[in-house]
């Protein structure tokens, strides 16, 4: 069996996205804005979690200040220890 | 051998804490043991504890030591040296004792709980587990023993465990503050700037990196008790574990013979600071054969042996769950310390703890080490504990200018790194207060900043129940027994030996937890019989030269 020539029809003509050089721009652009909005919105989850982070590790600074005295000179001072083993 | 025993003295810190969170000066810790002791009567059933002139009532330096009360988890709770001590029952494993030390832990809380303040202006009695006192540089212990078999020579000991302790501590220590590196102001260690000799006898002064102290607590013949003062109290569980496990797997290797040769450090005394002050763990020791290996280096040498000695072994779960903890935070220290914050102590306080202060405080470890060694130069100066805490006049500290040029300080910063002084030391003390609600590591640890090894209901049943294969269930068993029949007055315990009436049974055998004598013994309520059946196994076993040679020092001394 021969494989038979068959013309292929003009894409250009059926696609007005290809016809139009424009239209291939604009694709390109929006798929750079899809992957910049995705890369802000990676880096915004970063931010988010790094505030969450900061803000945990505050929260708990303020936690361990609550446990302290108001005099550390003081409490260092007075634990005195005779001299163990 | 293998089958072992570990067991862990720890000397807790005393001290009694105001309501504003402040200290009381001049405390008598004995009379805080007495509050403690009472306590203990109230909410446990215990049996008064007798070493049988093993530790006289005076060392005949003025310190006293009390011999206390075994509690039914076969844990023991006395005085020694100004300190109340606390030991762990006989422990088959590593991990058994870290969950003894734990138990205990909580037993002391609750008791310490239940005092009452005779002051309103008092809050509580606090427990520090660390090893120093900042106010003084005294230095108290947490003292680990590890049954060995006794044929092991203690030349061939000490020759090749030394350089595994020396460089352990990169994943042992409890970090303090302080440091001979003139640039580092923390170091790995609490305990490294006291040890003085490689192998010593002494506890209390000339401290070694192996004690020579060989009282077996069992048959003497069989074992001898290694006893090790070096080490830090720990208070993450995970560190602990590590401490424990790679030690008892190093001794499994010694006794196996399947050691091979070690890289012999040439200076064990120096090597010990200097693994201590290096936060790198990377910096090379300098070895006997004139090479040089780095802390990590020498820790990787004693892992892959143990690895290949087990590969060609019947491994128990715990050893390779040791191996495994052992490789794991060696790789993490090789790339990057920091990268252990949530399991070794000394860079969980480190990290946590006294770095956001810095961070707080806009400055950095190079300033805040430069200005430790100023202030101390001044605290040395005026002969007194405290510091002066407003700026020097010029003229009267004009001798130390040379220190703040050689630094590159100003004195206007004097009292901001004053405080900053004395807010870390604070920190670092309060992060070995054992009481869950409000300890520093106990809050980190409820942060889920640090890992946790056991669950709290673990804990609790180690409180109330003895190691089921040792014989601190014997003797768990002697004082359930006393309290049932009404001989609480008539029976005193030490470790290796039950005395009822003058009569002694010896317990020689620490992994036996079953001899026939004393189960007939436990059987009677009537004294007469039970005397009779101690009377007819009365015996002593033979202690070791080196046993006899310390009562012959002591009694002749």
């Amino acid at each position: 069996m021969t494989r038979q020539y068959a013309p292929q029809p003009d894409r250009r003509r059926q696609d007005p996205a290809l016809s139009d050089p424009l239209e291939e721009l604009r694709k390109r652009r929006a798929a750079r804005e899809s992957q910049e909005a995705e890369l802000q919105a990676g880096q915004q989850a970063i931010e988010e979690a790094q505030a969450e982070i900061a803000s945990q590790s505050q929260a708990l600074q303020r936690e361990i200040e609550g446990l302290l005295s108001a005099n550390p000179e003081e409490f260092v001072i007075r634990f005195l220890q005779t001299e163990g083993q | 051998m293998d089958q072992r025993i570990y067991g862990v003295e720890t000397e807790y810190g005393l001290s009694l804490e105001t309501q504003d969170r402040g200290l009381r000066p001049m405390i008598d810790p004995g009379m805080l043991f007495n509050h403690m002791e009472a306590a203990l009567l109230d909410r446990f059933i215990t049996l008064e504890s007798d070493s049988f002139g093993r530790d006289p009532g005076s060392r005949g330096d003025g310190i006293e030591i009390r011999e206390g009360r075994f509690l039914e988890s076969g844990a023991r709770f006395y005085y020694d040296t100004g300190h109340l001590e606390w030991a762990t029952p006989e422990c088959r494993t590593a991990r058994q004792a870290v969950l003894y030390e734990l138990a205990g832990e909580r037993t002391l809380v609750e008791l310490a709980r239940s005092v009452q303040m005779p002051k309103e202006s008092l809050r509580r009695l606090l427990l520090l587990k660390n090893n120093v006192d900042y106010a003084q540089g005294t230095t108290f212990g947490c003292h680990e023993n590890y049954l060995l078999a006794r044929s092991i020579p203690f030349p061939r000991l000490v020759h090749e465990l030394v350089p595994f302790l020396v460089t352990r501590q990169i994943f042992t220590g409890a970090g303090k503050l302080g440091s001979g590196d003139l640039e580092a102001g923390f170091q790995i260690s609490q305990r490294a700037d006291f040890v003085e000799c490689i192998h010593s006898n002494t506890t209390r002064s000339a401290r070694a990196i192996i004690n020579e102290r060989d009282e077996s607590l069992g048959d003497a013949r069989l074992y001898r008790r290694l006893h090790l003062i070096l080490g830090d109290s720990n208070r993450s569980s995970y560190t602990n574990l590590l401490k424990l496990g790679t030690t008892g797997l190093v001794l499994r290797l010694i006794e196996a013979g399947a050691l091979g040769d070690v890289p012999v450090l040439a200076d064990p005394v120096a090597a010990i600071k200097a693994v201590s002050q290096d936060l790198s763990c990377q910096r090379p020791i300098p070895l006997a054969n004139g090479g040089s290996m780095s802390p990590v280096e020498v820790q990787y040498h004693y892992l892959r042996r143990a690895a290949s000695f087990l590969a060609g072994q019947t491994a128990g779960d715990g050893d390779l769950e040791i191996l495994d903890l052992w490789c794991g935070v060696l790789d993490d220290l090789a790339v990057d310390p920091v990268r252990v914050a949530d399991r070794v102590d000394w860079m969980i306080k480190r990290h946590h703890l006294l770095g956001p202060l810095l961070d707080q405080a806009g400055t950095d470890w190079r300033h805040v080490a430069a200005w430790s060694h100023v202030l101390a130069e001044i605290q040395r100066d005026g002969k007194a504990p405290a510091l002066p805490s407003r700026a020097p006049a010029t003229e009267q500290y004009a001798r130390f200018q040379f220190l703040l040029d050689r630094h590159g300080l100003r004195w206007n910063d004097y009292e901001p790194q004053h405080r900053l002084y004395f807010a870390l030391r604070e920190r670092d003390l309060r992060y070995h207060d054992i009481d869950p609600e409000r300890g520093l590591f106990s809050l980190l640890e409820k942060a889920g900043r640090v890992v946790r090894v056991f669950k709290d209901e673990e804990i609790a049943a180690a409180q109330g129940e003895p190691p089921p294969d040792t014989r601190a269930r014997l003797r768990a068993e002697v004082i359930r027994w006393a309290h049932r029949t009404g001989h609480t007055g008539d029976v005193l315990l030490d470790w290796g030996r039950v005395a009822f009436a003058k009569r002694t049974l010896m317990l020689a055998d620490p992994f036996a937890v079953a001899p026939s004598e004393l189960n007939r013994f436990l059987g009677q309520d009537d004294r007469e019989v039970a005397i009779r059946i101690l009377g007819v196994e009365e015996a002593k076993a033979e202690p070791a030269p080196a046993e006899r040679e310390s009562l012959f020092k002591r009694i002749f001394r």
